[in-house]
């Protein structure tokens, strides 16, 4: 914008006579020239016509004389077309060829001897003033008053003063008028230059802010989480302001009190605690106002002593952030270099401000939706799978593409009562909290079917009738895989789910469950069907959602066969088995969809013995037991050794749940081995041991030692070890 | 995993009945004993504890008999366990010193009987 209003036409008109610049200088250069061009060229044909009247013979002889006159006027009508053949004169050239000419004429009144003729001439001159610089013009002027009026002083040939005093008057009176009229109409053509440069200005300015504001809230990127948003905004604002301090401070999502998310120019820790002071000062007035406020330095108004006070800010800028009549928070903005923020920054800081708080609330609401659903998801999936012993099990969880809603797929595995132990994982389609709900819902009916001892088919068939009665209009899919207790096979139900990879132990990879029944929920009359598949010891089986395989443009099929290959080339290791299928099938990306991966490896307990940990609650004990019992089946036991140990060792692993000092993260270990006809089960756990307490409590010390040939109990610091033996009939 | 065992419960001549099938240990010892606390009436005559498809039985288990048989014995009310000689359990119970202290009994019906003695 320009650095005053438009100037009035007499403050115009006085810099031209009196001001420091000459504002014309160098403008309407060509008008000028053209003129004195004419001028120069009518001057010389006057000359010429006055020659004949008046000879230039008198003064200087007769050769002397016309040569000279000749030679004026040749020159004359020479520099009148040089003039015009020039592209750029100047002011001072023009002046010049002025004073040239007025110099000629009073050469001419010497050689003539006579004054009044010529010196009607210098009307000419006076012309030539009139277009040259006003200040310029008056001195020309007045040489040309004064070169008329010089023969009276100097006493010429035939001055008679009358005539020449009247011809001076008559000239100067000319010149001035004018002068004035040249000065005026150039004065209303500055005026509105200015006034036009700046509407331009104006409009150049209006522009750039709507480019401004549109700059800022493209930062409000559609996908962007909050804080990521706010830095942007806050950084962008403070381009756009040329600030080089500013905060964004939000109201806490409970009570009034203000946070700092974004901050520009601060340092830290030193200047958190002044920021949230200004905000918490600034909020009651903006709060209050519900408009921008300006502050710098040299008001004197006691709030802007209180906030700039203690600071190196030298002027603030602050604006609450409001959407409708909700106070979400404010914005502020500050130099450490004295500038007074103008109305108009208050202005488009307002247009940002309304922006930045509707961005700042979807943003919120998408972060509060995505917070939720992610919990669910969490406290809905299992946070630790069961140890058993002979199997090994690692899951991997990828949640999709940043930016995106959580997914519904889930997984689950447990043992159930008879031993058999249930994998499950599925995929609800749809995302966010209705499809982490839904998924929740699935995964705990899951689990009471199974417990209450229904077939995968079974099962399956309950979900999907769950699914009609209450969630008609979704869909989901699962693959249900129930081993047997024994370990040899498995039985498996799947509603529209990816198949299950079973890993036999030489390698070769194999897909089973490839014609799966419609997904739950799909269909209204279906009945699902179970199938069988032997698994030999020492297989891994894999279940995973479509995320792992599903590529735009390529063939399931396809993506199915690079799994199978892939699982070929990767290690038995289950944990090294799942990273090296993410890697094969994912490549390092992140993907675009959620993925769920388990893989579960299926050994035979070694003869000789096991060992488990397990966590020190009451139900691990169960988990225990099944250990056991299959070891010692396998083991070839009768069953009255096995339930012997079984009972000693339950006592055991009970005390030691029961010594736990933590609830929670503690944990006991329990080891079985078998040496010829000899068993040994050791239990360790890591709190104390305690003495029997009360007649009930003590029953299990005593049934240990009725149940087995000998029991050794080995308190210390760091934990107690019991010992277990038991001679067993040869088997 | 609370599904370790399941509870019946039936009435047979004002004596409540209570078949226990599974297994019973720390982790559900004292919710059974509760429920079938519960179950037992104020009016009922005695309560027969049918043991005979219990497959696992640890000193919870055992504990939970005598208090179940301190709780009806303060009722004024009797109590009587069936367990099968040849049961596993059987001989938990004697080793816990159980066999002198309770009424057991070889089958439900003999349980029964003896309560109208």
């Amino acid at each position: 914008m320009g650095n005053a209003g438009p100037r009035s036409r007499w403050q115009v008109a006085r810099q031209l006579f009196v001001g420091g610049d000459d504002p014309y200088a160098g403008a309407d250069l060509t008008s000028s020239r053209n003129a004195t061009a004419v001028l120069l060229a009518l001057h010389g044909l006057l000359v010429l016509t006055l020659l004949p009247l008046f000879p230039p013979t008198e003064g200087a002889g007769e050769a002397v004389g016309w040569t000279l006159a000749l030679a004026g006027v040749a020159l004359n009508l020479a520099s009148a077309v040089w003039l015009f053949r020039m592209p750029e004169v100047r002011f001072g050239v023009m002046l010049a060829i002025a004073y040239a000419g007025i110099a000629e004429l009073v050469i001419l009144q010497l050689l003539a001897q006579t004054v009044l003729p010529y010196q009607v001439l210098f009307l000419i001159w006076v012309g030539a003033a009139a277009v040259q610089p006003a200040r310029r013009a008056l001195v020309l002027l007045v040489t040309i008053v004064a070169a008329t009026l010089a023969p009276l002083v100097v006493g010429g040939p035939d001055a008679q003063s009358g005539d020449v005093f009247g011809l001076a008057l008559l000239l100067a009176a000319i010149g001035l008028v004018l002068i004035a009229y040249v000065a005026y109409v150039r004065a209303q053509r500055l005026t509105l230059q200015a006034q036009e440069r700046d509407a331009r200005a104006h409009a150049m300015a209006a522009t750039k802010r709507v480019r401004d504001l549109q700059w800022i809230t493209d930062a409000a990127l559609p996908h962007a989480g909050l804080q990521e948003l706010l830095e942007q905004l806050l950084s962008r604002i403070a381009t756009v302001f040329d600030a080089d301090h500013g905060a964004i401070l939000l109201r806490a999502e409970e009570g009034s009190r203000f946070e700092l998310r974004a901050t520009l120019g601060v340092e830290q820790d030193v200047d958190a605690e002044f920021h949230r002071s200004i905000a918490s000062r600034l909020a009651g007035r903006l709060a209050f106002s519900r408009r921008p406020v300006t502050l710098a330095r040299d008001d004197t108004s006691g709030l802007v002593r209180t906030l700039l006070k203690g600071s190196d800010l030298e002027s603030l800028l602050g604006l609450p952030l409001t959407l409708g009549r909700e106070h979400l928070g404010v914005l502020y903005i500050g130099t450490r270099t004295p500038r007074r923020f103008s109305d108009d920054d208050a202005a488009l800081l307002q247009l940002v401000g309304d922006r930045v708080a509707l961005a700042v609330d979807r943003a919120r609401r998408m972060e509060q939706e995505r917070h939720i659903a992610e919990t669910l998801q969490r406290s809905l999936l299992p946070d630790q799978l069961p140890r058993i012993p002979g199997m090994q099990v690692a899951v991997r969880y990828l949640p999709g593409g940043a930016g995106m809603e959580v997914g519904g797929d889930w997984f689950d595995m447990f043992e159930l009562g008879d031993g058999r132990v249930v994998l499950a994982m599925g995929d609800v389609v749809g995302r966010g909290v209705r499809a982490a709900a839904l998924m929740g819902k699935l995964r705990t009916s899951l689990e009471a079917y199974a417990f209450d001892g229904h077939s995968p088919a079974e099962v399956a068939d309950r979900l999907h009738a769950l699914m009609e009665r209450q969630h008609r209009a979704e869909m989901a899919t699962m693959l249900y895989v129930a081993i047997a207790a024994d370990r040899t096979c498995a039985e498996l139900a799947s509603a529209g789910h990816m198949p299950l990879l079973i890993r036999a132990p030489d390698g070769t990879a194999r897909l089973a469950g490839r014609e799966p029944s419609p997904p739950l929920g799909a269909l209204p009359f279906v009945r699902f069907d179970a199938s069988r598949v032997e698994i030999e010891p020492g297989s891994t089986l894999i279940l995973f959602t479509d995320g792992l395989v599903e590529v735009r443009g390529t063939s399931i099929e396809v993506r199915l066969e690079e799994l199978r290959r892939a699982v070929e080339a990767a290690p038995a290791n289950p944990e090294a088995l799942c990273d090296a299928l993410l890697v094969a099938m994912l490549g390092h990306e992140e993907p675009r969809d959620d993925v769920a991966l388990l893989a579960l490896s299926v050994a035979p307990l070694p003869a000789e013995g096991f060992s488990l940990e397990l966590p020190a609650e009451p139900e691990a004990l169960s988990s225990a037991r099944k250990a056991l019992d299959r070891w010692l089946r396998e083991a070839g036991m009768s069953r009255s050794d096995a339930h012997a140990i079984k009972v000693a060792s339950g006592e055991a692993c009970a005390n030691a749940i029961e010594h736990a000092y933590r609830p929670g993260d503690a944990a006991f270990r329990i080891e079985a081995s078998r040496r010829d006809a000899e068993v040994l089960i050791t239990v360790r756990d890591f709190g104390g041991w305690r003495e029997p307490r009360g007649t009930d409590r003590g029953r299990g010390l005593p049934l240990m030692e009725a149940l087995m040939d000998s029991v050794r109990v080995d308190p210390s610091s760091e934990g107690t070890t019991v010992q277990l033996r038991r001679r067993v009939e040869e088997g | 995993m609370t599904q370790l065992a399941q509870l019946h419960l039936d009435e047979a001549g004002g004596i409540t009945v209570a078949t226990v099938e599974g297994e019973i240990d720390l982790s559900n010892a004292t919710e059974l004993e509760m429920a079938i606390s519960h179950a037992v009436g104020n009016e009922a005559v005695g309560l027969a504890l049918d043991l005979a498809r219990v497959d696992y039985l640890d000193s919870s288990g055992v504990t939970l008999l005598f208090n179940l048989a301190r709780r009806v014995a303060r009722r004024q009310q009797r109590f009587a366990v069936v367990v099968p000689a040849e049961a596993h359990v059987a001989e938990i119970l004697s080793l816990s010193g159980a066999t002198e202290a309770l009424a057991l009994h070889e089958s439900l019906d003999d349980a029964l009987r003896a309560f109208a003695t």
